[in-house]
């Protein structure tokens, strides 16, 4: 592994901060790309992103508690050590759940009647795609469980192969990036609909990626991160159950 | 009295019509930049305070504490709770005030301190490519 990527004149340059600040920077290029071509004024696009960022770091480092336990508490709740830099942000789920929440209150703050938030939809995977980079060359949570599979790779402080899980991630993103961006012009892919397909597709893809991380089980079997999951595909299956219910009701009006 | 007719508004078909933003006159804006910078500075002013004062509670707990449990439990465990609730305070405060200003219908001073905390989150990150970073994995209870 690589957790030192580069030295410059001696200072060196860490792989997880580097890969996390060029996921930051590659996912807001992508979005105001995204925004200026959806004709999102920047009226909504600053403080909508801006929401999204901070409730994503929130989110990130709260859900924490839920995943690792009571022991981080000292260190999740306390709001200045959010910036320290020489602690891990924190879970992409906690992030995103997060960033969703943070920019809905901001849209809402600002009367926004309609949703333009899929631009972030191609944004979000692409800015995973590559943060998960420095996750596996920092050998994040040990990267993954023991394997024999010819793509096994080493792991500090074992003696055998891992799944390198964090590529699992990146590649899945990257591809998923190609669907998103596919489907962003599509007539029912708008309103909203592309983000929440796009947080749909990552958290089915993460609860079976999962099975082959370090995380520590919560109960039944399955990760903290794998119930965020399920939790939010039922919130997503709810919403369009009853967006559903509503269309079927005013058809037969 | 004028015979005359208003003139009759005739479309021209080749003009493509401009959205035109809404214009705020420059009261309105000078207003709006004003409360943004008030939240921006509201922001720095009120988490140096209220980490001022927490950090010097906290010492002055723990102090006490220490000088007197020696090895109890119960007592570390108070103290644990203590800071743990001492350190969420300042969620509070900062959520609930941003809150609280959209709802005042000041939603400049909200975005200030927004920008405020973003900044400070942006400067982190940007320091973060120099440090080591330390995963939950080993502050929590990780098997």
């Amino acid at each position: 592994m690589v957790p030192i990527l580069f030295e410059i004149n001696g200072v060196p340059i860490y792989s997880h901060g580097f890969f996390f600040l060029m996921a930051l920077l590659a996912g807001t290029a992508m979005l105001l790309i995204e925004s200026r071509r959806r004709h999102w004024p920047k009226e909504e696009v600053i403080p909508i992103t801006l929401a999204a960022f901070v409730g994503g770091m929130i989110g990130a480092r709260l859900s924490i508690l839920f995943f690792n336990g009571w022991e981080t508490a000292p260190v999740v709740l306390n709001f200045y050590a959010l910036f320290d830099p020489r602690i891990g942000p924190g879970s992409i789920i906690g992030g995103v759940i997060g960033a969703y929440i943070g920019g809905y209150i901001a849209s809402k703050a600002i009367g926004k009647d309609g949703c333009a938030c899929d631009a972030f939809a191609p944004a979000m995977a692409l800015a995973t795609a590559v943060g998960r980079v420095g996750d596996f060359l920092a050998a994040e949570d040990g990267l993954g469980k023991p394997t024999t599979l010819p793509w096994g790779v080493p792991a500090p402080g074992v003696n055998y192969l891992v799944h390198p899980a964090p590529l699992y991630d990146a590649a899945f993103n990257l591809a998923w990036l190609g669907v998103l961006w596919a489907l962003r012009d599509h007539p029912r892919m708008q309103d909203g609909n592309l983000l929440k397909f796009g947080i749909g597709g990552y958290a089915f893809f993460r609860f079976f990626v999962e099975f082959v991380r370090n995380n520590q089980v919560f109960a039944f079997g399955l990760t903290g991160q794998q119930y965020a999951c399920i939790f939010m595909l039922i919130a997503l299956l709810v919403y369009y159950g009853r967006k559903w219910q509503g269309f079927q009701s005013t058809k037969t009006v | 009295m004028s015979d005359e007719l208003p003139e009759p508004i005739v479309e021209k078909p080749d003009e493509t019509p401009i959205m035109k933003k809404p214009d705020l006159d420059q009261g309105d804006k000078k207003k709006k930049r004003k409360d943004f910078w008030l939240g921006v500075g509201l922001w720095f002013a009120l988490n140096i305070v209220v980490g001022v004062c927490l950090w010097g509670v906290q010492f002055v707990v723990i102090g006490a504490t220490s000088s007197m449990s020696g090895t109890n439990s119960t007592l570390t465990n108070l103290v644990t709770l203590f800071s743990v609730i001492i350190g969420f305070i300042p969620f509070v405060v900062n959520i609930g005030l941003m809150i609280y200003f959209v709802v005042k219908k000041r939603p400049q001073i909200a975005l200030g301190m927004l920008a405020g905390f973003g900044f400070v989150l942006g400067v982190a990150i940007c320091v973060g490519v120099f440090l080591m970073a330390t995963c939950f994995a080993m502050l929590g209870s990780y098997k």
